[in-house]
């Protein structure tokens, strides 16, 4: 999947907060095409991380580089989906869908023609003009990723978009990105806490350590594509899931003695 | 379940029928002295006699116009102030406490002072009217744009737009209903002030009409002040809630 | 501490230029009497004992007229909460008429009771009762459901039901009516004195301004605000109190 040079590239970016250090020396790359998922303890500065690369925290130290160019604040092929629930109330699902675009002065036509286009890869037919509260959360999750899909970023960043879904929803929810994925060759830089997920979904999993938040270890993940859901049920899933447990269980036992305390 | 609403409704409509009724009997059957109480069909009326010689709307054009006046001023300035809290926080927090505290206190005390002021007439009864509705919406318009959900702005930080933009589409959108109840909550004190100092003061509109009937034994003339000041109101809150709900169930 | 300062600034330059206005005698002469001036004649209504005859009556105007707005406001609350097809047929009209000026209702007030200080009462009665009544509602019809239930399941009788569910779940939210209760309630006695009295923190002030004795004036109605504000505090502190009493008497 690694082919030629990196989409967006994370060279020794640390964060420090007044009194304590968030996120220390991390670095990993991510190519075109390619699902990667960072996975990690609650409170490890996934969220913290995502936001640096997207230039809304400022970094404290290292680089964050698109296309080999390295950026200050951000860039404009960089899409993020954020983990609280973020579409506006006071838009239907198509208006949020528009938002981008019409910042950007599209034309009422182009704006709509692509929002339409986004209803129909989401499987948001029919939802078009509900205001959000008379959305599922899953629905709501949906608008989201077309928000940020209509304006076509090179890399999308996803803070856990599927947190306060259940179980079952996520799993669909997954499957879909994966198709969506599979249609526009969407890179994806996706972040989660769920172990199943990050397998399910991804081409590698970067596991970040318990506070202060580092790379621990990235673990391949060579399950067949494309996927479905129904890759839960196989062996060599099981096992991969067991590989990324093991590394990630002295973590979280780490950052549940922190929360502990 | 619409036949229970409507049952509610009916109850409601046969109780309040009832009461008339009743107060229409005893008047009727001489049970009660007429200085004190009259009939709704007296005070109807003598309603129907100030509609058609032009007084009754009169006064009701004038209570409105001043209304209207002191609303169109408080939010001139509402608007604006909770906006400049918003936009210097520090100054927000401080001002926000006393304009809170300003609004806790009795400010309808203030009448006679504004009374000196503004001298007999309109203008005392707009300036009190303007008072009590630009403190609610300079401190809806403040906290409603104060609390906006962070994360609203960050999608608009995150699409990289302009701060101009991110006020237009996303700051204000995201404050209206609160900024919205905050007018709707201005009006409501601006007719409550307006109605009492014109009644107390006897100068204005639909608040006189009951002060009159009183000082020169008018009782229909008193019941139907009462009445028209209380249906005044009830009917502006009435629409405003309407209008409320229609804004936000769009 | 910052917020404080900016306010104590924002007071005193306030008073600054009040009182340079009052001096220059350029604008408003002869109607906005100088800040000496009317804490002088504050002064004088205060130590001279003048005021307190009047601030007896408006406080015993407004207290009688709370208990009775108290009592009818809670009673019907209850009743309104607990029953919900009396709720849902009379609370909308409640709640409407809580919203309209009730001052407007005074001259019935006057005509049976005459212009001493029952028709205050009266009038601090009506206007008082709207916010206890309409928290009392949502209090007792807001009594958590499960609550009940639990209550119900390990077989508490009616009685222990009303005096451990009801009473401290409603304890706080009626107390809160009831101090905004107080506060109309002595607004709506003050105001009808403004209007017809011989007595009463409304009359001095009414009647400084009817002989032109504009810095009394300005003096009764600087004390009526402290003292509201004082009524005020002290609500707040007894509020405070009902909240730990309110979790004791669970127990
Ligand atoms: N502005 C800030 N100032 C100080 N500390 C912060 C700030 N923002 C986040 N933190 C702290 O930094 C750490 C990392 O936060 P972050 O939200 O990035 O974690 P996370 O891995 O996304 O957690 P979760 O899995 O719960 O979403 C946390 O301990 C958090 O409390
Ligand atoms: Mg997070």
């Amino acid at each position: 999947m690694k082919n030629g040079a990196p989409i967006l590239e994370v060279r020794n970016l640390s964060k420090e907060y007044s009194d304590f250090t968030a996120i220390d020396n991390v670095g990993f790359e991510v190519y075109r095409h390619e699902f990667v998922s960072i996975i990690g303890p609650s409170g490890c500065g996934k969220s913290t991380l995502l936001e640096m690369i997207a230039g809304l925290v400022p970094k404290s130290s290292g680089e964050v580089l698109i296309k080999g160019v390295a950026v200050k604040d951000g860039h404009a092929s960089i899409g993020i989906i954020f983990q609280q629930e973020s579409i506006f109330p006071w838009r239907t699902a198509l208006e949020n869908m528009e938002f981008g675009l019409q910042m950007q002065g599209a034309s009422k036509d182009e704006r709509r023609k692509k929002a339409l286009e986004m209803i129909e890869l989401m499987g948001l037919g029919g939802f078009e003009n509900r205001y959000p509260d008379q959305l599922s959360g899953g629905m709501k999750q949906r608008v989201a990723i077309a928000r940020a899909l209509v304006m076509e970023p090179e890399i999308l960043l996803m803070d856990e978009p599927f947190g306060a879904l259940d179980e079952q929803t996520r799993i669909i929810l997954g499957e879909e990105l994966l198709r969506i994925r599979q249609e526009i060759g969407q890179t994806i830089l996706f972040v989660t806490h769920n172990i199943n997920e990050a397998v399910q979904l991804s081409d590698r999993v970067v596991i970040m350590s318990a506070r202060p938040g580092k790379v621990k270890a990235v673990i391949d993940i060579d399950l067949e594509r494309p996927r479905t859901s129904a890759v839960i049920s196989t062996e060599k899933f099981g096992r991969l899931v067991g590989e990324v447990w093991l590394q990630l269980r002295e973590e979280a036992l780490k950052s549940f003695r922190q929360t502990a305390r | 379940m619409a036949s229970r609403r409507g049952r509610e409704t009916a109850a409601r409509w046969i109780f309040i029928a009832a009461l008339l009724a009743a107060l229409e009997g005893v008047v009727r059957l001489d049970w009660v002295d007429r200085i004190f109480v009259t009939a709704p069909s007296l005070v109807a009326a003598t309603a129907w006699e100030k509609i058609l010689s032009g007084e009754l709307p009169a006064l009701f054009v004038t209570t409105l116009f001043s209304v209207g006046a002191a609303f169109l001023l408080a939010m001139v300035v509402g608007l604006p102030a909770g906006y400049a809290l918003w936009r210097f926080p520090l100054f927000g927090r401080a001002y926000d406490e006393l304009l809170s505290a300003l609004f806790a206190s009795p400010w309808i005390l203030l009448y006679p002072i504004f009374l000196v002021i503004f001298g007999r007439g309109l203008g005392a009864i707009i300036a009190m009217g303007f008072l009590s509705g630009m403190i609610p919406i300079a401190l809806n318009t403040h906290h409603g744009l104060r609390d906006v959900n962070p994360i609203y702005l960050k999608v608009g930080t995150g699409m990289r737009l302009k701060e101009r933009q991110i006020v237009r589409h996303i700051l204000f959108p995201a404050a209206a209903p609160m900024i919205l109840s905050g007018l709707k909550l201005g009006v409501t004190y601006i007719l409550i002030s307006v109605i009492a100092v014109e009644f107390l003061v006897e100068i204005g509109g639909i608040g006189t009409l009951a002060s009159k009937g009183y000082f020169w034994f008018n009782t229909e003339e008193l019941y139907l002040g009462m009445a028209g000041a209380i249906v005044l109101s009830m009917i502006f809150i009435h629409l405003l809630g309407r209008a409320e709900s229609r804004l936000f169930t769009s | 501490m910052k917020p404080l300062l900016i306010q104590t600034v924002t007071v005193l330059v306030f008073a600054a230029v009040w009182e340079t206005v009052a001096e220059s005698g350029l604008l408003f002469a002869g109607i906005l009497p100088g800040i000496g001036e009317i804490l002088r004649a504050a002064w004088v209504l205060a130590s001279s004992g003048a005021i307190f005859p009047h601030l007896l009556v408006t406080v015993h105007e407004a207290s009688v007229g709370f208990v009775f707005a108290a009592l009818f406001g809670i009673a019907l609350g209850v009743l309104l909460g607990t029953q919900p097809f009396l709720r849902r047929v009379f609370e909308p009209p409640l709640l409407y008429f809580a919203a309209t000026p009730k001052i407007i209702l005074y001259p019935i007030f006057l005509m049976l009771l005459g212009a001493k200080l029952e028709s205050k009462m009266a009038m601090a009665a009506v206007s008082g009762f709207f916010p206890i009544v309409v928290n009392t509602t949502i209090a007792s019809a807001g009594v958590n459901r499960v609550f009940l239930k639990v209550a119900r399941s390990v077989g508490a009788s009616r009685l222990q039901i009303f005096t451990r569910v009801y009473f401290p779940s409603m304890l706080l939210p009626v107390a809160g009516g009831a101090r905004l209760g107080i506060g109309v309630s002595l607004v709506a006695a003050i105001l009808g004195e403004l209007k017809v009295s011989n007595a009463g923190l409304g009359f001095i002030i009414m009647q400084s301004f009817n002989h032109f004795r504009i810095p009394e004036m300005y003096a009764g109605i600087l004390l009526t605000f402290l003292f509201a504000a004082a009524v005020n505090v002290a609500m707040t502190l007894l509020l405070m109190r009902c909240r730990s009493f309110a979790h004791e008497s669970a127990r």
